[in-house]
């Protein structure tokens, strides 16, 4: 796991705008709502006010452009290939004589796709893990009358908020193991997936182990702390947008 | 797969215990990363099979609540990811891990765990596609446009090979299925539920068997039952693990008084520890009321632990605090009295091992218990914070809390009221230094740099101009605090991290990646280790058959250690399984990570007398380390690096 590809995905850079003050609620309730409503209509004016968005967070939060990753060569490959395929299709509507309808909806489907990629990337940059976690505490308090376990789920949360660096460093350091190794070329590839596997499934329970004995020593499960975000107007200007978009969509399409 | 049953199976109401909430979240943070993994390193077929086997490993282990939990909170973390697609890997890999894991633990054989998975899983999966299909009906229809474009024109390229009948069954069953697609749907569901079922089973099987090997059955960790810690008073006690009797002990301990535990590694000192915070694993003959002695409740007892990484669970610094129950007034009080109140909002993973060390004993000291138990909370800290630690612990029990703390070296020793040795000391065998002769270079690093996510906002230089250079025979020990830049050094003379100015020369040739002639040791050894036994993982590291020799050079029996699994062997035995393997490679640099960290002094005469080795066989040996006096008569050259710089360098002998 090169720093280079992975490092730029969930990784949260630290700057000062509306959009890294919002409530981490705000951010994970937004995407998911507007993404569902422009999912629903699904319409390239729906797409484009999606894009729109997107270009507008990624100015108003002070974004370097930088912090876009490279995609992956196989997925561009796939991409390539799909797209000659649907060049092939020669469905309608023609222009010059091909038919260009398979490309028009493949990127429709592509747009779409990639504007929710590029929404949670957002969520990604301007949000700290750890505020992830105590907003969905938060979020979660109401189903407490529903006698779901919310400080169980939230605990885990947070352990689980708190684990995900170490895990991040173990999987760096298994794939680096590797790479120092002699490569057996008659080893078949799975098994080497069975070691690498093991290896980090031993070690996540390990960790798990201690972690839950400093748990028990801790007094038990306990809900952690609160959330003390204030939820201002920052929060009330994006729900107001994004209501507005949801309108727009319905209305538009 | 290995039969067993969990606590509390049958009870999926009971709340969860901490050892259950623990292995969820390990599970959920797993899953979570290798999700958002797979989704930008497209592979991700391989890091959702993974997910799975983690899940049902988890459903071997835990009873179906923990499952559902660890689900419930992946899904979640995994809402950032963005859109359908990694929510719907998360739920898929926790139902088919948590039924393929619940079945395999009943004993199930392989095919009615295939076909029982198929029966659960399919309609699940199915309904919830349906209705996803019925609800966003213009992404539905766009979707099976692009099918029957995309299969349109794979059976134009079919039919220019002369496979129109191929591809024409193609684009009918594609045809098919878009036109019945609510019937269509279950039907390839059921298809694909079967293959991958049998896919988890195939590969999952051999993991959770070893992982089962590896960490025997989960010990509970509970609140303990209200008691009374102290006094304590054992007289040539016998303390058992399970049924084998591990150590005898005799000691008396009074409150406010300080406590070292001394022993080798291995010596049983863990498992007396367990045994006072009545985990219930661990026993003493004839002393039944330790079950009773209060582990986490107010004036019971305190647990704090090795691992530092372990031993923090909150985010942040004051956080830690509060969610022991402090109001901020007091989380400020403690955190002034441990030396932390300057770091109160920092994000707990950017802590040091001894910051987090510190922050721990003051957590476990808020509910003011009667009996704190630290088991070798130093002995991953470099010496100052060692002795920092220390004095902590002094002070402590100069505020009437009694504290036993295990170590396994001579110079934690000094602050405390009485000494209780456990264990006998074997006599390690040093073979004296000789005369060196003079090496020749075989290792060069010229003007190196290296900058961590080069070309990114997050680029962060970590090396500057870095000049140095490694002679056979000789050893080079580096130096420095925390984030000096050492590991990375280590990293970039083994070809893992490319310089981004200046070049790394091996016999003169430019190092480009990794290469067999350097081998490196990292400081946790269990993920460098990745075959089952001790012999099979010295022999694939070596490339050669015969390994007795290295293994005995280690201290380890080759006969009675040979066909051990790797996974019940203690740390201190795994790290020299990975140096038997090096030795036996015969590199012409070898880098140690940290090789000091936890070991006993026994294991530091032991690692000496490896490295002499290692020298005499004219290897250029690279020690990185916070302890700067180790080995003085060894070492050749002493570097010192802070904020990624070299700041002296000392050439000795």
């Amino acid at each position: 796991m090169s720093s280079a590809s992975t490092g730029r995905v969930l990784r949260h850079l630290p700057g000062d705008s509306p959009i890294h003050r919002m409530w981490a609620g705000t951010k994970i309730l937004w995407a998911p709502i507007v993404g569902s409503a422009i999912a629903f209509s699904i319409s390239w004016r729906a797409i484009g006010l999606g894009w729109v968005a997107v270009i507008a967070i990624f100015m108003v939060a002070k974004l370097p452009r930088g912090v876009i990753p490279i995609p992956p060569r196989i997925l561009l490959i796939g991409v390539g290939i799909s797209f000659g395929l649907a060049l092939l299709s020669n469905d309608e509507p023609e222009i010059y004589g091909i038919g260009v309808g398979g490309i028009a909806d493949l990127a429709r489907f592509l747009c779409f796709a990639w504007m929710m990629t590029a929404l949670a990337l957002l969520i990604g940059w301007t949000t700290r893990l750890d505020d992830l976690a105590a907003a969905l505490d938060r979020l979660l308090r109401p189903t407490r009358r529903l006698r779901v376990p919310v400080d169980e789920v939230s605990t885990i949360i947070t352990m689980a908020v708190r684990s995900v660096p170490l895990v991040a460093d173990e999987m760096r350091t298994l794939l680096a193991a590797r790479r120092l190794r002699p490569q057996d070329p008659a080893q078949p590839w799975a098994d080497q997936g069975v070691d690498i596997g093991v290896a980090l499934v031993v070690s996540t329970f390990r960790r798990a182990r201690e972690m839950g004995r400093t748990l028990a020593s801790r007094g038990g499960v306990s809900r952690p702390p609160a959330d003390r975000h204030h939820i201002g107007r920052i929060d009330v200007a994006a729900a107001v947008v994004g209501a507005a978009m949801i309108g727009f969509v319905i209305v538009a399409t | 797969m290995m039969r067993q049953v969990p606590t509390n199976d049958n009870d999926t109401s009971a709340a969860s215990l901490p050892g259950e909430v623990a292995d969820a979240a390990a599970v959920a943070a797993l899953v979570f990363t290798s999700t958002a993994l797979g989704r930008l390193l497209a592979f991700g077929t391989f890091f959702q099979l993974l997910s799975t086997i983690v899940f049902v490993v988890l459903a071997v282990r835990r009873r179906t609540r923990t499952v559902v939990m660890a689900t419930s909170a992946a899904l979640m973390l995994g809402a950032i990811l963005g859109g359908i697609g990694p929510t719907s890997q998360i739920g898929a890999a926790g139902l088919f891990g948590g039924v393929i894991g619940s079945r395999s633990r009943r004993g199930w054989r392989r095919s009615s765990t295939i076909a029982f998975s198929a029966l659960v899983c399919t309609p699940v999966v199915s309904a919830g596609t349906i209705c996803y299909l019925l609800i966003f009906s213009r992404a539905r229809e766009l979707n099976f446009e692009n099918a029957l474009n995309l299969s349109a024109g794979a059976a134009r390229v079919l039919s220019w090979m002369k496979l129109d009948v191929l591809g024409d069954a193609f684009v009918n069953m594609i045809e098919w299925s878009v036109e019945w697609w609510w019937a269509a749907t279950p039907l390839i569901q059921a298809i694909i539920s079967v293959a991958y079922a049998w896919f988890v089973l195939r590969i999952g099987e051999p993991v959770v068997d070893r992982v089962q090997s590896a960490l025997g059955d989960p010990h509970d960790s509970r609140l303990g039952t209200p008691g009374e810690p102290l006094p304590i008073g054992l007289d040539d006690a016998k303390v058992r693990r399970g049924d084998a009797v591990v150590a005898s002990v005799s000691m008396n301990i009074q409150p406010a008084s300080l406590t070292i535990l001394q022993g080798p590694n291995g010596a049983g000192k863990s498992t007396l520890l367990d045994a006072l915070a009545g985990l219930g694993s661990a026993t003493i003959d004839n002393e039944p009321h330790f079950e009773a002695v209060g582990l986490g409740r107010p004036s019971g007892v305190a647990l704090v632990g090795q691992r530092p990484d372990a031993q923090v669970l909150a985010l942040t610094v004051a956080d830690e605090l509060r969610w022991c129950g402090l109001d901020d007034r007091a989380a400020s009080d403690w955190l002034e009295r441990v030396g932390l109140d300057h770091l109160s909002d920092r994000g707990t993973s950017t802590l040091s091992g001894g910051e987090l060390q510190r922050l721990a004993i003051a957590a476990a000291l808020a509910k003011e218990p009667r009996l704190l138990l630290c088991d070798e909370a130093t002995s991953m800290l470099d010496p100052a914070s060692r002795a920092n630690v220390m004095r902590l612990l002094r002070a402590v029990a100069d505020g009437g809390t009694a504290v036993l703390a295990t170590t396994h070296l001579d110079e934690d020793r000094e602050l405390a009221d009485a000494v209780v040795d456990i264990g006998q000391k074997s006599n390690a065998t040093i073979i004296a230094p000789d005369a060196r002769p003079p090496g020749h270079t075989v290792l060069e690093v010229r003007g190196v740099s290296v900058v961590h996510d080069v070309g990114s906002p997050w680029a962060v230089p970590a090396l500057h101009d870095i000049d140095l250079t490694l002679r056979r025979g000789e050893l080079t020990l580096i130096t420095g605090g925390n984030g000096s830049g050492k590991t990375t050094l280590a990293w970039t003379l083994a070809g893992l991290h490319t310089p981004a100015s200046g070049t790394v020369l091996l016999d003169g040739e430019p190092l480009e990646g990794p290469d067999l002639r350097i081998a490196l040791a990292f400081q946790h050894a269990r993920l460098q280790l990745l075959t089952d036994e001790v012999e099979d993982e010295v022999e694939s590291m070596a490339g050669e058959d015969d390994v007795a020799y290295e293994l005995r050079a280690v201290g380890l029996d080759p006969i009675s250690v040979g066909d051990r699994k790797i996974d019940h062997l203690s740390g201190g035995e795994q790290r020299r399984v990975l140096l038997a393997g090096i030795l036996a490679r015969r590199p012409d640099v070898v880098l140690l990570d940290e090789p000091l960290a936890g070991l006993d002094d026994d294991g530091r005469d032991r690692l000496r007398s490896i490295i002499h080795h290692l020298l005499a066989q004219r290897t250029a040996v690279v020690v990185v380390s916070h302890e700067p006096d180790w080995a003085d008569d060894l070492l050749t050259q002493r570097i010192e690096l802070d904020g990624g710089r070299i700041v002296s360098k000392e050439a000795l002998s």
